[in-house]
């Protein structure tokens, strides 16, 4: 059962402002000693996930996979891979979670499958057979050639030729992900009895691969050249705005298909990932209403480098396209560099303070509370295929993916069970020796560290009501000194001020609130995560660069 | 129809007419126990390989290679790859290869190299290196996509995007093997130099990989097919690089300059030779191009004979264009090599002494060389593997209509009655079939009927009259099912009858024919007056008395 459907007090919108902690299970915690965490790992690591205030899980995929993408590729979508363990554990885990208050959200790769799955095992027999049109299929261009020029994100195009069939079949990510073919009415029907699946086993939401890649147009027209400006010269599909191979207009009755389907378990929720060229959009589409998906999130808060007047842009811009959608924010996940290197190991604190102050709910990945930067890894130890493909220019996700640091023992205790040889288990990818003085066992009992002010931050984001809830209004750059963000989030009669100096050097920039905001005439500044005393005060204040202050509003 | 030939046998024209005996060195003989087969186990079969009455040995890349393509993807030119031995192990083998009588030819796989290679990680470091331009490097399209259709041959397109550079190489095989470029005088001249030093170490001659794919054309599409034709290795209706008329991307006109500078090398070293492989819509106008006066290649082959098709018509056409086409020019024959199934199984004669027999036959008394793939003198029939044993990658990409080349690559069975029958004492890198066991040397060596023993004879015979190996050749039209033919040279007149069919068959002829005293044994077929008999399969060899026409 869901936990909503246990406690019966409790909210069904809990999602909304919620903070959602992401668990990639192959680097979490491996408990049977084979160097890959599983699902009993996980289990035995939900209390310090508890410890942090955080609303639910977000699990990485775990099921039935060749993990050509770990997982991102699946073979099965109702079974857990061995090596992660069995349904029973994952029975366990969801029980386990919610006897702490913890809520369980699951990856679904509806968009491709892995070529493994028996679904393409048998679209790729023939073109006549009963799944045949279950994938994307196309003959060649007379010269041979695949019949557009979609390029796949992994580089190369985005069509593999089946000697079998004589025909093309599409795959925007490995050749080994073949894209299932949505405007088939079986594909989705297929795909809503795969969630119906895990909703009967109680899981209290989704988070959806690739949300908006589910259609393709069906006319395979071209896409267009990307203008020069918009081009990562390293990676040939950024070449092309991505126009005609994904996000199509009929998405969105199935969306809402997805959300019928969610309401039949009152209090489960989704969150939706938006790739593209212009996400922001789509995201505001894609949850505006309550037909739709509850909340999504895009790359554009995951890429950013902690710039004040990015951030400002960003929010700026998702504001203006309606109030009546849902964000979900998120600046580290498994896909892109650890914030506390992309905004700078000495902001890594500062950078969850803003993640706190804004409207929406928020994805917390593992190793954040802990201030983990980037690991480096040689290209040897590389595992994505993303990163090898295109290295060195770009060097893949492995380096956000090493295994979580937990204590000193060998291997930062991820993987601290002997095999049957007697030996250590060699994790699949290698414990970072620049993390291990962050571990959990170092942070734990001091109040000073790291851990210790996230968890307060966390705590008090999870139960203020004005931050979970509130509106934001986002303050212009041009009317704050330079770097510094600022919003007022507002619930009722309720005001919060949360300001951070994201710039550098000693200098203070001073800031007086009632310029800022009507209405302000005093406030009191909290102490939260240790950054600063609390006093009331109705003077000027002095920001230091790479701190950051919340002020209640009086 | 072509004038008479030179005949005479000078000591550095030995090439011309002569038996070529392959060796795919991984399978031949494991010497050091480490399941692939190396130098000094070739070293041990010569005396075998010198009894089968051949005038050469080719053997394919032993040189240091991270193997992707299994040597075809080298990473040094200078030196032998640790898994095959030494440079001290190949003196060793030639030397003893020369004191058997036998040439020893070596592969050249120059138009590409491995990505491994010095110049390659070189010249993908930056677009202004000093190898920058050694290899063929090209911006995308606006749209992010390869600069051209261009297909590789192994699958996908012919272009890899390197991130460093932010532009893509041609590699018109794997990914691993980007494709040098001929147009820059530096390669040219660096690539000679890696042939020098294999020609300094004594070195009789060169079997040449793609040759006709060192240069490239302009940067444009190749136009589509009107017809899916099968053609070069691989290229069949199923893989997209059969879609294409390859106008622009290989055999290009400035590769006879390429081939003019290499033959200017090789004749400083009289007596060596060369053999390209060509691979191309029209090989066969290809090969006498390439092969034409002496200032070229000395030889080349094709795929023509090495498809699925053995109907004698198509047999026959193709030898007839080729004579009509070859002037003066000098074709290789081949039946068999390491890129496609094995003869027995892709003519259908696995279970047909009298077809193994008429193959070799047909082989044998062509004009041209003879390329003879190891295990063809023992009718060694494709070995069948499943998915999770394949290693070429051509064969795990286009599984399962294409098996890939894992079938003809396995090792040679020597020993009926050891384990690995012979070839090591530990598993091997590709298995033994159990059915290669009874066809093993030592099981056929002492069966005086054995197709082991019938290819010695026939082997001695060709050697014995240069009418076969030099000759020239005027076909007959007898019946639609036999390709029959005349080879003159001298004043020996022979002529030959092969039936294809699996009828006896009784033919008047307007020839007066009589037998030869030296016949092989095999050698079944009869001419009595004008009247030709063959048996089903049959072959006959006779001495034409009197004119023909």
């Amino acid at each position: 059962m869901t936990l909503s459907q246990l406690d019966p007090h409790a909210r069904l919108d809990w999602w909304r402002g919620a903070t959602i902690y992401q668990i990639y299970p192959r680097s979490f915690m491996d408990a049977n000693g084979d160097g890959i965490g599983d699902l009993a790992g996980i289990i035995e690591r939900l209390p310090h996930v508890a410890s942090l205030g955080v609303d639910a899980i977000w699990l990485s995929p775990f099921f039935t996979s060749p993990m050509k993408d770990f997982g991102y590729d699946v073979a099965d979508y109702r079974d857990v891979d061995p090596m992660f363990g069995h349904l029973e554990d994952f029975k366990h885990l969801v029980s386990q979670a919610h006897q702490l208050g913890l809520r369980v959200i699951i990856d679904q790769v509806l968009s491709h499958s892995s070529d493994q799955h028996v679904w393409f095992q048998q679209s790729r027999q023939d073109r006549h057979n009963a799944k045949a049109d279950w994938y994307v299929w196309a003959d060649p261009l007379p010269d041979g050639n695949p019949p557009n020029n979609w390029m796949a994100a992994f580089s190369g195009r985005a069509w593999s030729f089946d000697a079998k069939r004589r025909q093309y079949y599409l795959h925007n990510f490995l050749a080994s992900q073949p894209d299932l073919n949505f405007h088939h009415p079986e594909v989705r029907q297929a795909q809503l009895d795969n969630l119906r699946f895990w909703l009967d086993l109680g899981v209290d939401g989704f988070r959806f691969d690739v949300v908006n890649y589910y259609f393709h147009d069906r006319a395979l027209t071209d896409n267009p050249a990307m203008a020069r400006e918009g081009v990562n010269p390293g990676n040939p599909q950024s070449y092309q705005r991505m126009q005609h191979n994904i996000e199509q207009p009929e998405n969105l009755a199935y969306l809402e298909r997805i959300r019928d389907l969610l309401d039949e378990y009152p209090g489960t929720t989704s969150v939706g990932e938006i790739a593209g060229n212009d996400p922001l959009p789509t995201m505001a589409a894609y949850t505006a209403g309550q037909r739709r998906l509850h909340m999504a999130y895009t790359f554009d808060l995951l890429n950013s480098d902690g710039d004040a007047r990015a951030l400002y842009d960003v929010l700026t811009r998702f504001a203006e396209q309606g109030e009546d959608t849902w964000p979900c924010w998120a600046l580290s996940n498994h896909d892109v560099e650890r914030s506390a290197t992309s905004w700078g190991e000495s902001r890594a604190l500062l950078a969850l303070t803003v993640l706190c102050s804004l409207r929406g709910s928020l994805c917390l990945y593992q190793g954040e509370e802990l201030g983990l930067p980037e690991a480096e890894l040689a290209f040897e130890d590389l595992q994505d295929p993303f990163g090898i493909n295109l290295w060195p220019e770009i060097k893949g996700r492995d380096g956000c993916r090493t295994p979580m640091v937990w204590d000193d023992s060998l291997n930062g205790g991820f993987s601290r069970c002997a095999t049957k040889s007697g030996v250590e288990a060699t994790p699949w990818l290698p414990v970072s020796p620049r993390q291990l003085p962050l571990s959990v066992a170092q942070q734990e009992n001091r109040d000073d560290s790291f851990l210790s002010r996230a968890r307060r931050l966390l705590r008090y984001r999870g139960t203020s009501q004005v931050l979970r809830e509130g509106d934001q209004t986002l303050i212009a750059p041009e009317r704050l000194p330079d770097n510094v963000f600022a919003s007022v989030r507002q619930h009722g009669a309720q005001r919060l001020l949360c300001l951070a100096h994201l710039g550098t050097g000693d200098t203070p920039s001073v800031i007086d609130p009632s310029q800022l905001a009507p209405d302000i005439t005093t406030w009191t500044t909290l102490e939260i995560a240790g950054v600063t005393a609390t006093h009331a005060s109705h003077h000027p204040l002095s920001l230091m660069p790479g701190s950051a202050m919340w002020l209640a509003l009086n | 129809m072509s004038t008479i030939r030179d005949t005479q046998v000078s000591a550095h024209d030995w090439w011309r007419g002569a038996v070529i005996y392959q060796i795919y060195p991984r399978s031949f003989q494991d010497s050091n126990g480490d399941g692939i087969g190396d130098l000094p186990g070739i070293l041990e079969r010569l005396d075998y390989i010198a009894s089968l009455n051949v005038d050469a040995i080719w053997l394919s890349p032993f040189f240091t290679s991270p193997m992707k393509d299994f040597g075809y993807d080298i990473s040094d030119y200078r030196d032998v790859d640790p898994m095959f031995g030494t440079l001290e192990d190949f003196d060793r083998l030639v030397e003893a290869a020369h004191a058997r009588g036998l040439k020893v030819i070596i592969d050249q796989v120059l138009s590409h190299t491995s990505d491994a290679h010095p110049w390659f990680e070189e010249s993908r470091q930056s677009r202004d290196n000093p190898r920058a331009d050694w290899y063929v490097w090209a911006d995308p399209r606006p749209d992010g996509a390869p600069p051209t259709n261009w297909q590789s041959i192994f699958g996908g397109s012919a272009w890899q995007w390197d991130t460093r550079r932010c532009q893509y190489y041609l590699h018109n095989f794997l990914i691993e093997q980007p494709d040098l470029n001929f147009h820059h005088p530096e390669v040219v001249t660096a690539i000679l130099e890696e042939v020098r030093f294999w020609l300094e170490r004594g070195v009789d001659g060169f079997r040449l990989d793609a040759i006709n794919f060192c240069t490239h054309g302009e940067l444009k599409d190749n136009p589509p097919r009107r017809e899916i034709a099968e053609g070069f290795i691989g290229v069949r209706p199923d893989n997209p690089y059969g879609y294409q008329q390859h106008l622009h991307d290989k055999t290009q006109p400035e590769n006879l300059a390429v081939l003019e500078r290499l033959r200017s090398l090789l004749d400083e070293y009289p007596g060596t030779t060369s053999v390209g492989e060509v691979g191309d819509d029209d090989s066969l106008r290809v090969m006498a191009e390439y092969t034409r006066g002496d200032q070229r290649l000395h030889m080349a082959y094709s795929f023509d004979l090495l498809t699925e098709n053995a109907s004698p018509g198509h047999l026959l056409a193709t030898l007839q264009t080729m004579e009509a086409q070859i002037g003066d020019g000098w074709p290789c024959w081949a039946l068999g090599n390491h890129d496609v199934t094995r003869l027995a199984t892709r003519w259908d004669a696995e279970a047909s002494p009298a077809r193994l027999r008429l193959y070799l036959a047909f082989l044998l008394t062509q004009r041209g060389s003879v390329c003879l793939y190891q295990g063809e003198e023992l009718g060694l029939s494709e070995a069948q593997l499943r998915h999770d044993q394949l290693v070429d990658p051509a064969g795990i990409t286009f599984w399962p209509r294409y098996k890939g080349r894992d079938g003809c690559r396995t090792p040679m069975p020597w020993q009926a009655g050891e384990s690995h029958a012979g070839f090591s004492r530990v598993s091997p890198w590709l298995p033994v079939p159990d059915f290669h066991h009874a066809l093993a040397v030592d099981h056929q060596e002492h069966d005086p009927a054995s197709l082991l023993n019938a290819s010695r004879e026939l082997l001695a015979f060709r050697r014995r009259h240069p009418a076969l190996s030099r000759g020239e050749i005027h076909f007959h039209s007898l019946h639609e099912e036999v390709i029959c033919f005349t080879r003159l040279s001298g004043g020996e007149s022979l002529l030959i009858a092969l039936n294809f069919s699996a009828q006896a068959l009784t033919l008047e002829t307007a020839w007066r024919a009589e037998a030869l005293e030296d016949a092989p044994g095999m050698i079944n077929g009869h001419w009595q007056a004008g009247r030709l008999t063959l048996p089903p399969h049959g072959v006959a060899i006779a001495r034409c008395v009197g004119e023909v026409h």
